[in-house]
């Protein structure tokens, strides 16, 4: 049936191509193969290649060959010529060099045959079915496309790493495979592997007797998580395939669900951080012999084959004169088919502040190895750096270096715990206390200055006005004496005089009248550089006046008293001051 | 019915009670739930002290770091902008609010744009309106006292003395008689606003429909420059002027 197949969709397939308008240039009509060299049971293709073309064409008789696919047409346009290429899978079944007949194309015109081809078929391995109670095909499957997923192990220790393999087996001519859907990774830390692209590959699988080309759509690098049964699966896709001519189908692929038995670590030991596998610790340095404040690259590397993503920074206490920064994470994990694999290191730059002898201490790791289902513990070797003196620390021991205090987090700062509560836009800025306050000071300095100034004049100004005043009020108290003269009023003349002379002396000199004596008034106006005439004159009125107050006199007398005592006021206005 | 009386008047003097809690004792229970990280119940009690018509730098900061821990940026950057409204030289402050701002959308700093203006501000507000007033009753009383030394003393020597220290005391004590006013109204004037919806779409008139000249979000400063009927005109500078309803924006 398999044989007879490509010969019906040929010829409809021809046809097709000969319904098109066709040029007559560059007719070809020739076969080729995809190796001209191959193994016994491996696939390679034949191609019959066909260009300006129409007519029926029957592909060789395949002898020595067998049939393991196809023929897959392909048509395309070139230069806006039509061609096409059809494509069989063959396998070769005996070794020798084998001759492929050529192939006939039948037109309206005549028959044409193409070229033969020749290939060298050598010895080759069938491939070893293993696992072959795994491969055990479920009853309710399609025994021509179906899907699997293998397991690496099926009994770990929880952490341990497994690999997941998901394959397709497929006999039909498909077309395409699309709505993959991977199961989640329930109880498992994944990791993909990086497979490239998902292609059949060449060389046949057997399984129960049946050939199948195989795929292998993705590789998963699982890390159990859990202990108890985990399963994994199913996956699921849609295979679209070739149902006949031009029809496809879609076919919905369920595959297996994978289980492993994950057991519990036994009770680790403390300094257990969760590392699994086969693995090794190396600790190094870049140099031991270095100047202070020159860096040294403190390294740690974990290799094998592990959880090594699983591996955290070692906690290392290095001596306080060293800065230590933090450390770089460099890892060279490949995710293999078998797991992931490589190394991944810390390293530490390291700068020792001050000269001296130093040592690192010796590291150790422990890891679980599931081979043998015990834990190991590795104890690095010591190291040793010796500190030669530098620039900045020659013998200086007491400089020790200060400690940078960084800011490791923004964090806003705590709140304040004590307040002084006020009340709420109330100020002391324009209240009636604040303006009286202000204003009260400078209330009382002008109070102060006009009290002042008024003992300044009074003291000043007041006397000096009354002294001048004094003069003025003196002669018209003469005036009035000289009418009472003309009137012949004498006694109130000689009073006027008198008083007028009294008074005139008395604010004249500042002395108050009841303290005024003649003989004081004489030595006072001495005392002020009087002529001693005009006092022995103003003695001569005053006695006049006295007396004449008691024993009356003649007019002449009088008025010659008066114009003495006017002359006198004159004098002294002007000489007394 | 005495005993309705008698529980009635009980009532009332608990209820009266309750109201009447020491300032002292409401800021002793925020600051213990703030510790405790009871964000709002802390909010609560900050804003009590606020309703009894209470405030000062520390109250304002503290609702901004609350506001901050409950996740809410507009608030925290209003408390905490008011803060150093009453007391600018409060470097935690400063330090809290240039953290939180972080978290702002709009890249815009008002104070970078407005610098002169603000430092004078800052100045008087540093010195503070009441303590220039008393800095100003102070100097009055000098004043007193040195032309009263003046007007008394006799030597020429001391007169002179006296007229110098009295002349500058009372320069001093009118200069700051002014500052101490100019302070108050700074203080008392809310011509800063802060954004504290989310988004604000800054318009070119006064009313809904105006076109949109610019947007900004929460968090961000912007001076107000009046207010009419629900919208504040508010201005980032000269280029960037506008209007915003006043539920987004909130003055202090």
């Amino acid at each position: 049936m398999n044989k007879l197949r490509p010969h019906i969709i040929f010829l409809l397939l021809v046809l097709f191509t000969s319904t098109g308008t066709i040029s007559a240039q560059s007719k070809k009509f020739k076969t080729s193969v995809s190796k001209d060299l191959v193994a016994v049971g491996e696939r390679f293709k034949y191609i019959i290649h066909i260009e300006n073309l129409k007519g029926n064409i029957s592909p060789p008789a395949f002898e020595g060959f067998k049939i393991v696919g196809g023929p897959m047409t392909q048509r395309s346009t070139i230069n806006g010529h039509p061609s096409t290429d059809f494509t069989f899978f063959l396998v070769a079944t005996q070794v020798g060099t084998l001759t492929i007949q050529p192939a006939t194309l039948t037109t309206t015109t005549g028959s044409k045959k193409s070229n033969k081809v020749t290939i060298k078929v050598v010895e080759g391995k069938e491939e070893v079915i293993t696992n072959s109670k795994q491969r055990n095909i479920g009853r309710n499957e399609d025994k021509n496309l179906f899907a699997r997923i293998y397991l690496s192990k099926t009994k770990v220790y929880k952490g341990e790493q497994i690999t997941a393999t998901y394959v397709i087996y497929n006999r039909y001519d498909y077309r395409q495979f699309k709505n993959y859907e991977f199961p989640p990774a329930d109880g498992f830390w994944k990791e993909d592997v990086n497979l490239g692209e998902i292609k059949f590959s060449d060389k046949l699988e057997k399984i129960n007797g049946i050939d199948y080309q195989k795929a292998v759509l993705e590789k998963q690098i699982l890390v159990t998580q859990k202990t108890g049964k985990l399963k994994l699966g199913p996956f699921k896709f849609d295979a679209i395939i070739s149902a006949g001519f031009f029809r496809n189908k879609s076919i919905p692929i369920t595959s297996n669900i994978a289980s492993v038995e994950v057991l519990p670590l036994p009770s680790p030991p403390s300094d257990f951080h969760g590392a699994i596998g086969n693995l090794d610790i190396t600790v190094s340095v870049d140099q031991t012999e270095v100047n202070a404040n020159d860096a040294i690259n403190y390294k740690v590397e974990y290799s094998g084959s592990g959880n090594l993503k699983f591996i955290s920074a070692p906690k290392i206490k290095f001596d306080s004169d060293f800065e230590v920064y933090d450390p770089k994470l460099d890892d060279q994990i490949s995710n293999s088919g078998s797991g992931m694999r490589g190394s991944r290191s810390y390293e530490y730059l390291i700068i020792p502040r001050y000269a001296g002898e130093y040592t690192l201490d010796p590291l150790s790791f422990t890891y679980f190895d599931p081979k043998v289902g015990r834990y190991n513990t590795i104890v690095t070797d010591t190291t040793h750096i010796h500190v030669a003196g530098g620039e900045s620390s020659i013998g200086d021991h007491s400089n020790r270096r200060k400690n940078d205090v960084q800011l490791l987090e923004n964090e806003i700062r705590y709140i304040r715990t004590d307040t002084d509560l006020k009340e709420r836009n109330h100020f002391f800025t324009g209240s009636t206390i604040h303006v009286a306050l202000f204003s009260l000071p400078l209330l009382l300095l002008l109070g102060l200055y006009f009290w002042k100034r008024k003992e300044y004049l009074e003291s000043k100004d007041i006397t000096g006005t009354k002294i001048r005043k004094a003069g003025r009020k003196a002669l018209k108290e003469i005036n009035k004496a000289e009418i009472s003269l003309q009137k012949g009023e004498k006694e109130s003349f000689y009073e006027s005089v008198f008083d007028a002379m009294y008074n005139y002396l008395s604010e004249k000199l500042s002395i108050p009248n009841a303290n005024l004596t003649k003989e004081k008034i004489s030595t006072e106006l001495a005392h002020r550089n009087i002529d001693s005439s005009i006092i022995t004159s103003l003695m001569d009125v005053l006695n006049n006046c006295e007396m004449a107050r008691y024993a009356p006199r003649s007019k002449t007398d009088d008025e010659r008293m008066l114009q003495n005592a006017d002359n006198i006021i004159h004098h002294l206005e002007k000489n007394l001051s | 019915m005495k005993y309705v009386i008698i529980l009635f008047v009980l009532m009332t003097n608990y209820s009266h009670a309750i109201i009447a809690h020491s300032p002292a004792d409401v800021w002793s229970w925020a600051n213990s739930a703030y510790q405790e990280q009871q964000w709002d119940e802390a909010i609560t009690h900050y804003k009590d002290l606020d309703q009894m018509n209470l405030g000062s730098p520390e109250l304002y900061a503290n609702l901004g770091n609350a506001f901050y821990k409950k996740g809410e940026l507009g608030e925290a950057i209003y408390y905490f902008k008011k803060s150093l409204k009453l007391d600018p030289s409060n470097k935690d402050v400063k330090y809290n609010l240039k953290l939180v701002s972080k978290d702002k959308i709009d890249d815009y700093d008002l104070n970078a744009n407005t610098g002169i203006e603000s430092f004078w501000s800052r100045t008087l507000a540093i010195f503070g309106a009441d303590n220039l007033a008393y800095l100003s009753v102070f100097c009055s009383l000098l004043t007193l006292i040195g032309f009263g030394w003046f007007l008394l003393k006799s030597t020429s020597r001391k007169k002179r003395l006296g007229l110098n220290f009295g002349l500058f005391s009372f320069i001093v004590g009118i200069l700051a008689l002014w500052m101490s006013f100019t302070a108050k109204r700074t203080a008392l004037e809310m011509n800063h606003g802060i954004v504290m919806a989310k988004k604000v779409e800054i318009k070119g008139e006064p009313n809904k429909t105006a076109t949109e000249v610019f947007t900004l979000h929460e968090g961000t400063e912007v001076l107000i420059k009046n207010r009419q009927e629900g919208w504040y005109e508010i201005s980032l500078g000269d280029n960037l002027v506008g209007w915003a309803k006043m539920s987004e924006v909130r003055a202090f």
